[in-house]
């Protein structure tokens, strides 16, 4: 086979393969777009959304924090969102307590934030989360 | 008396193994032995490798009459009856069978999408394009074996490796060069325990710093119903478009309907657990026992696996450029909010790339979290590659 059929050959392999590999992702990239629009729509996205965002909880630091008094800034418990405000307080007290206790030292810890997490999220998104934690810790 | 002992001994010396033993032999032990080490003591792949490696050396076994690598290369139009009927017919020829016919890669990709969770893919569909930029290696490595000398179907099973997918690099090679069975599979199966080591210095030679830190937004949850139509549509659509593709992505698409329809809990355990536990032993061992030293003395054989090896790491470190390539691209195009290192992911090798992608950002950004963002491309090149392996089955004459 000369040098000529070899490039002819495979010229058209390439092209003809990555067009084709291209041409069926991005139509599944449209089937699924769609689809997915769809289902969004039908699922009642805005409401669910809200629902979930009430369900947070945010303890905020930042500002609100450099406010608070220096010497208990390792366990700035700020403001909550809800109506469970005592509920809420109560927990973080005990996170803290147990990190105090898995540590030996509050020192370098504070709590910024504490947020719920989604219950249907994916067992994906479990094994990572938690892998995350494993390294962090 | 003594005669008859002696002639005794000496005759079943000539009929063991010992006196059949060839240099060539030795060499193919001396293989096996080493990837069986790299399997146990770095644990490359063990749960192939390490079958692969133990068939390797129980086909080198002189006179074990285990398996006949060069009949079934041999074998054009499959006589089963005369081989059945032939003494030279061993355990894992009977196993090879289901390499042979193709049976086994589709069975493990049965078990693999009983596996595979594709929410990510479906909450970001974009990345479906970082599974298909990273299967253009394959096509490039095609060019570069015909460079080298082989021929349309051997170089269109040698690119393949690129997909980083054991079971489609064999369902490919079975299809288009089946006689290069044992090298392409010790490759791809190789070249896939070592992503964690090819990969990283192609992402950060292609990358800035300021690109690996980038934060990705968290992706939507996706219902129920989505993940059920997910499978039915991949299927419908893909086999429609490449239809020699469908043995693969067909079963991946079942194995999945089995895991999210909720319905077939028994059967999806089943897929992913025992039954891709006894194929992947029944393909490893066969599989790794095509690689004899009888296929090694023929004229060429081993310069041809060098080759492969070297076309195959070319294969697979383009694939990675190509995805990290277009992972700079999407990042352009949405305005930053795409970290291009999950486009390495797009090479498959599930899910080792999307823990390379994971951890060369986190390294870049301790606070960065890309696991679940890289999942999607990871999936899809799962995909993506079986789409390839269609392509190149069917332009270059699979039967």
């Amino acid at each position: 086979m000369s040098l000529q059929e070899k490039l002819t050959i495979s010229g058209n392999v390439a092209f003809v393969g990555i067009v084709v590999v291209f041409l069926v992702l991005t139509s599944l990239i449209l089937v699924v777009s769609i689809f997915g629009f769809f289902a969004k729509t039908g699922s009642g996205k805005g409401k669910k959304g809200k629902e979930e965002k009430d369900a947070d909880v945010d303890y905020v630091s930042g500002e609100e924090a450099e406010d608070s008094d220096a010497e208990d800034s390792d366990t700035q418990v700020l403001e909550a969102t809800d109506e469970s405000e005592e509920d809420e307080v109560g927990l973080i007290a005990a996170i803290m307590a147990a990190i105090t206790v898995a540590m030996g030292s509050v020192s370098g810890f504070h709590i910024s934030s504490i947020r719920r997490s989604k219950r249907n999220t994916t067992s994906w998104n479990t094994a990572g989360r938690d892998e995350y934690h494993a390294t962090r810790l | 008396m003594w005669n008859v002992f002696v002639d005794s001994i000496i005759g079943l010396a000539k009929k063991s193994g010992f006196s059949n033993l060839t240099p060539l032999h030795l060499v193919m032990i001396a293989i096996s032995c080493f990837f069986i080490f790299l399997a146990i003591k770095y644990k490359f792949e063990p749960l192939l490798l390490l079958p692969i490696a133990f068939g390797m050396l129980l086909a080198n076994l002189p006179l074990g009459n285990l398996m006949h690598p060069v009949i079934w290369d041999n074998i054009h139009d499959l006589q089963f009856a005369d081989l059945f009927n032939s003494d030279k017919f061993g355990l894992l020829d009977i196993l090879y069978l289901g390499v042979k016919l193709g049976v086994y890669p589709p069975l493990i990709f049965l078990g693999v999408g009983a596996m595979t969770d594709f929410g990510p893919l479906i909450a970001n569909p974009k990345s479906l394009i970082l599974g298909a930029a990273a299967q253009i290696g394959i096509f490039f490595t095609f060019f570069g074996a015909m460079m080298l000398g082989f021929t349309q179907q051997e170089a269109g099973a040698i690119a393949i490796i690129g997909g980083a997918d054991g079971p489609t690099a064999i369902f490919t090679t079975t299809k288009l060069a089946p006689h290069l069975l044992g090298p392409i599979a010790l490759a791809a199966y190789s070249y896939m325990a070592l992503v964690p080591v090819i990969q990283p210095p192609i992402m950060k030679l292609m990358t800035t710093k300021k690109e690996r830190c980038i934060v990705m937004e968290q992706l939507r949850p996706v219902s129920r119903l989505e993940k059920i139509l997910f499978p039915i549509i991949v299927a419908v659509v893909v086999s429609l478009v490449v239809p020699d593709a469908t043995p693969l992505v067909g079963m991946l698409m079942l194995g999945n309907l089995f895991r999210e329809s909720g319905v077939v809990a028994r059967l999806s355990e089943t897929s992913q657990n025992a039954l891709i536990n006894i194929i992947t032993l029944f393909l490893g061992v066969s599989v790794g026992a095509t690689a004899s030293a009888d296929k090694l003395a023929q004229p060429g054989y081993g310069a041809q696996a060098f080759k492969i090896i070297i076309l195959g790491m070319f294969a697979f470190a383009i694939c990675t450029a190509t995805g990290v390539l277009f992972g700079k691209i999407l990042n352009v195009i949405s305005g930053g909010k795409v970290n291009p290192l999950i486009g390495s992911a797009g090479v498959s090798a599930v899910p080792m790339a999307a823990r390379v992608s994971q951890k060369v950002g986190q390294e870049a950004n301790p606070g960065n979290f890309l696991l679940m963002h890289a999942m999607g491309p990871n999936v899809a090149g799962v995909i993506g590659s079986a789409v390839a392996a269609g392509v190149l089955i069917s332009m270059l004459g699979g039967k």
